[in-house]
């Protein structure tokens, strides 16, 4: 499902991100990756996403190849891919309905579909209520359930989440990746990028660990989680 | 794609509009500005064409024929004159014809010629005419060098300047108008451009969940195609309303050559398709083409 082989990313002026970084993440799997500020973390998004292209190496999402990949098929990689920004990237003129409708209007999804799936998924992360409040009105862990309702909307192969502990309470931390775990129970592969090892710990997942580009550690597997 | 979808993204492009009014108006305005002064330039080019063409086809050449002149150099005259090249029509008129028009022109004080028949003054002539005011020059000059001819009556000095007017207003107004076509398409994309950087988080998000450029770009260029079909609206409003008024104006005047001037006025009623089409051509073309250019370059980022 995500393959990375061999992937350096240098930016230009030199910042070493990611230094030969190797691992394959199979299809149900729930992975936590793991690392300091300025590790590499989001650059590994970024690169899945096709935002940045890698320096060397190959990357293979569900079936895409990054390096080959053309210009035109990039939104159909996207949408197998359902992101979960550490900045949530919520539109600030829609309503939490909206924002989430946008990402299936954007996507040629039909009218009715939208109508039909906007309140089920608004429904899964516990905002039904909250539907017609726009971002400003709404607390940093609502804000943050707009946006994983965004992610799940299009039914997406494969679920990263950058951060999504970062800005709110431990509470709502361990809340927010049980839905994911739920999530993941039904199929979908599910990333979680986070600095928080404790969170990583608790959860007993398949971790990877980044240390200044690198990959210094992989629990393949531990604890029965990736099945 | 699919019509739902077709219909939200005109929707955004014309809310877009709204949302950036203030800029919308002012490129409206612009825009306007623009087609008016492109269409009016049009529509006094079509008219002066009109008047040229008028004085065209009642100029003609009047070659005069020598006296004396026999019915062999007559010939050769008429089969020169029937061969040449920019002559689009021409006939002869003997010297008996030339009385007699001469009379009538006269009206009833054509009385005063009468007996002049055997002693007939006026001499007989060809009235040659020319396709174009550009080629009279040359037609004289080859006509000057016939047997027969005495002299040559024609408004040389006239046909120079009309043609040089005509020259210089078409040039003139190439350049006015392409400075225009670039200006509007110009302040189009710059429009569009605000309201790009205004959207620009949207655009970003539209990205990252996937969706085509196609997708993306349709509700800027719909922005930009109804900044340019208003403008073309407000334009031929505008410009009707003008060009209807200045003949009404002439006509009114008082004053003999304006008053002439209205009455070889080409009706609105008979120009107004042209305009309309021309204008939302123009408009629309401008509003896809400096849309489409902006956004590429924010597709690109
Ligand atoms: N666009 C860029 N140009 C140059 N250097 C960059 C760029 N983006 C990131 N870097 C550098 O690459 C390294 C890795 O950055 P990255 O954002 O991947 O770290 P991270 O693990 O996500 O950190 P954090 O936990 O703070 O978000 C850092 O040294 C950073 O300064
Ligand atoms: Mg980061």
């Amino acid at each position: 499902m995500i393959e990375f082989r061999n992937v350096t990313k240098e930016y230009p002026g030199g910042v070493l991100a990611l230094d030969e970084v190797d691992f394959t993440i199979d299809k149900g799997e729930f992975v936590f990756i793991l690392g300091h500020s300025g590790a590499g973390k989001s650059t590994l998004l970024k690169l899945m996403l096709k935002e940045e292209d890698p320096t060397d190496g190959v990357i293979t999402i569900a079936d895409y190849n990054l390096n080959k990949i053309r210009r035109r098929k990039i939104p159909y990689l996207r949408r197998e891919l359902g992101v979960v920004f550490q900045d949530f990237r919520l539109i600030p003129t829609m309503t939490a309905y909206e924002n989430v409708a946008f990402a299936m209007r954007v996507t040629n999804v039909a009218a009715r579909e939208i109508r039909r799936r906007v309140p089920y998924i608004l429904k899964i992360v516990g905002l039904e209520d909250k539907s017609m409040a726009y971002p400003e009105q709404l607390s940093g862990g609502e804000q943050q359930r707009v946006a994983l309702a965004r992610a799940l909307v299009h039914n997406p192969k494969i679920i990263l989440a950058d951060e999504p502990t970062g800005n709110i309470d431990p509470k709502l931390s361990i809340e927010i990746v049980e839905l994911l775990k739920e999530i993941n129970r039904l199929g979908t592969t599910v990333v979680i990028v986070t600095h928080d090892i404790g969170l990583a710990n608790r959860f007993k997942a398949r971790t990877i660990i980044l240390k200044d580009g690198r990959v210094v550690r992989d629990t393949k597997a531990k604890g029965g989680s990736a099945t | 794609m699919r019509g739902s979808s077709f219909g939200y993204l005109v929707k955004q492009g014309i809310i877009n509009v709204w949302i950036n009014r203030m800029m919308s108006m002012a490129s409206i305005g612009i825009l306007t500005a623009c087609m008016i002064i492109v269409g009016g330039s049009g529509l006094l080019a079509v008219n002066v064409r009109d008047i040229f063409r008028e004085i065209e086809n009642k100029n003609e050449l009047v070659v005069f024929v020598k006296e004396e002149t026999d019915e062999i150099v007559l010939n050769e005259m008429y089969s020169k004159i029937d061969g040449m090249e920019h002559v689009s029509s021409y006939h002869y008129v003997s010297k008996a014809d030339a009385l007699e028009e001469q009379k009538s022109f006269m009206g009833d004080k054509g009385y005063l010629l009468e007996g002049l028949e055997d002693d007939n003054p006026l001499p007989a002539s060809f009235r040659v005419k020319v396709d174009s005011l550009e080629n009279l020059e040359s037609v004289v000059l080859e006509l000057n060098q016939m047997n027969g001819v005495d002299s040559i009556s024609a408004p040389t000095d006239l046909a120079k300047t009309l043609t040089g007017v005509e020259k210089a207003f078409l040039i003139l107004g190439s350049i006015i108008i392409g400075i225009l076509i670039v200006a509007s398409a110009v302040v189009i994309s710059n429009t569009i451009r605000l309201t790009l950087y205004a959207r620009r988080r949207e655009i970003r998000i539209m990205k990252y969940v996937g969706a085509t450029d196609s997708f993306i770009r349709l509700p800027f260029v719909v922005e930009g195609i109804t900044i340019g079909a208003v403008s073309a609206g407000l334009a031929f409003g505008v410009l009707s309303l003008i060009y209807e008024s200045l003949g009404v104006m002439f006509s009114k005047s008082g004053i003999t050559w304006l008053t002439g001037v209205s009455t070889s006025l080409i009706p609105f009623a008979n120009l107004w398709q042209y305009v309309l089409l021309a204008f939302l051509g123009f408009g629309v073309f401008i509003g896809a083409f400096g849309s489409g250019s902006s956004i590429r370059r924010y597709l690109r980022a």
